[in-house]
C-alpha cells in the first residue's frame, strides 16, 4: 500500500515544484522581454542600464580615455583620441575579429574590470555581480 | 573587502585547493592500504572488471536498477542534470570564459531551469529514501543529509538568482558558498563517488566475475 502511494505521492511534490515556480519558468515568453538593441540579434539576458552622467562625474579626475579609446594601428596599442569618442557598438560587434572583441566581451572586461579593480583600490565601486547590471 | 569578490576569487581557489590536495592525500592512503599483503586479489583479468563499470554506468544495465525502476530513473535523471547543468548553463560559461578564456555551447535557460527543479525534486526524494528506507538509513552518516541539503541549497539559490526572486546578493554568495562547500567536501564525503566509482566498481566486479564466478549487482 505503502509503495503504491510512493509514486503518485513524489509526482505531486514534483509538479507541486513547477506549479510554484512556474511564474519565472514561463515568464520569458508572455513578457515583451528586454528591449531589442540593434547590436545584439537575440539578448539571453536583460540590457544593462549604463548611467553616463554617473561615469562622468565619478570618474572625472581619471578623463573620458578611461573607457574611450581607438586603435592606433602603428603603435599597435589602444589609446584615446580626443574628440573622436565613439559609442562601444562602433567598433565592438556582435562577433568578435581577431584584433577586436565582441561587444559582450569588450563590455563586460570594461565594466566589472574597472568595477573590480576599485573595489581591490577599496573605493566605491559598481556591481560586480551578474544580476546586478542584466536586471530584470 | 567585497564579500561576493571574496567568495567568487581567493574561497573558490580555497574549495579547489582542498579538493585537490584532499583527494591526493585519500588517493595515496588507498596506494598503501593496496600493498597490504592480507587483501585478497582478484585474478588478473580485466574483463569482469570493465564490464562491471561499464554495466554501473548503463541505466537498467544491472539487477539491482532494475529491482528498483523509479530510483533508478530518478538518480540517473539527477546525476545528468546535477552534472550537465551547472556545466552548460550559459552564465556559468561566460565566467568561465571571462577567467579561462574556453567557450562552448550553452544550454537554453528554459532548460536548465527544467533540470534545476528536477535536482530539487530528486534532492527530496532522496532524502525521504534516506529517513524511509530502513537498510539505506542504516547505513547514511549525517554527512549524506548534509550532502543533499547543500545541494539542495545550492540549486534553489542558484534558480532564485537567475530568476532575481528574493534579495540577489545574499541569494548569489549562498549560491557560490554552497558550492564551494560541496567541492571542498567531495573527498570527505560519499561525494567521494566522483572519483573513486570505477575503482570499487572494477574491484566488485572482477571479484563476483572471476572468483566467486557470479554476476555483481
Amino acid at each position: 500500500m505503502k509503495q503504491k502511494l510512493l509514486l503518485p505521492a513524489l509526482l505531486i511534490i514534483f509538479l507541486g515544484i513547477l506549479f510554484i515556480f512556474q511564474p519565472c519558468l514561463f515568464a520569458r515568453e508572455n513578457k515583451t522581454g528586454p528591449e531589442k538593441t540593434p547590436f545584439f540579434s537575440d539578448l539571453k539576458r536583460p540590457a544593462p542600464a549604463f548611467d553616463h552622467p554617473r561615469h562622468e562625474t565619478g570618474l572625472s579626475d581619471k578623463g573620458c580615455g578611461i573607457c574611450h579609446h581607438v586603435l592606433d594601428k602603428t603603435l599597435n596599442k589602444l589609446v584615446y583620441a580626443e574628440g573622436e569618442e565613439a559609442a562601444c557598438h562602433q567598433c565592438h560587434l556582435k562577433e568578435s575579429s581577431n584584433t577586436v572583441p565582441a561587444l559582450r566581451e569588450a563590455g563586460h572586461e570594461m565594466c566589472t574590470g574597472c568595477h573590480r579593480n576599485l573595489i581591490k583600490e577599496k573605493k566605491p565601486a559598481g556591481p560586480t555581480t551578474c544580476g546586478e547590471c542584466h536586471r530584470k | 573587502m567585497d564579500f561576493y569578490e571574496f567568495v567568487r576569487g581567493p574561497l573558490a581557489m580555497v574549495s579547489f585547493a582542498i579538493l585537490m590536495i584532499g583527494t591526493c592525500f585519500r588517493l595515496i592512503g588507498f596506494f598503501i592500504r593496496g600493498t597490504n599483503p592480507k587483501l585478497l586479489y582478484p585474478k588478473e583479468n580485466l574483463t569482469h572488471g570493465f564490464m562491471s563499470i561499464a554495466f554501473g554506468l548503463i541505466p537498467f544495465a544491472t539487477r539491482f536498477m532494475r529491482q528498483r525502476p523509479l530510483f533508478t530513473s530518478v538518480t540517473v535523471l539527477f546525476h545528468l542534470c546535477a552534472l550537465l547543468a551547472p556545466l552548460f548553463f550559459f552564465s556559468h560559461i561566460v565566467l568561465w570564459f571571462e577567467s579561462y578564456g574556453f567557450l562552448w555551447k550553452a544550454l537554453s535557460d528554459g532548460m536548465a531551469d527544467i533540470m534545476t527543479l528536477f535536482v530539487l525534486f530528486a534532492c527530496i526524494f532522496f532524502f525521504v529514501r534516506r529517513m524511509v528506507i530502513p537498510e539505506v538509513r542504516m547505513v547514511s552518516r549525517t554527512s549524506d543529509f548534509l550532502i543533499l541539503i547543500l545541494i539542495f541549497i545550492s540549486f534553489l539559490t542558484g534558480f532564485l538568482a537567475f530568476h532575481q526572486l528574493g534579495p540577489y546578493r545574499p541569494m548569489l554568495i549562498t549560491h557560490i558558498f554552497s558550492s564551494e562547500v560541496l567541492i571542498a567536501m567531495i573527498p570527505f564525503s560519499r561525494l567521494w563517488h566522483m572519483i573513486v566509482y570505477p575503482f570499487s566498481r572494477y574491484y566488485m566486479g572482477a571479484d563476483f566475475g572471476t572468483v566467486l564466478k557470479a554476476h555483481d549487482w
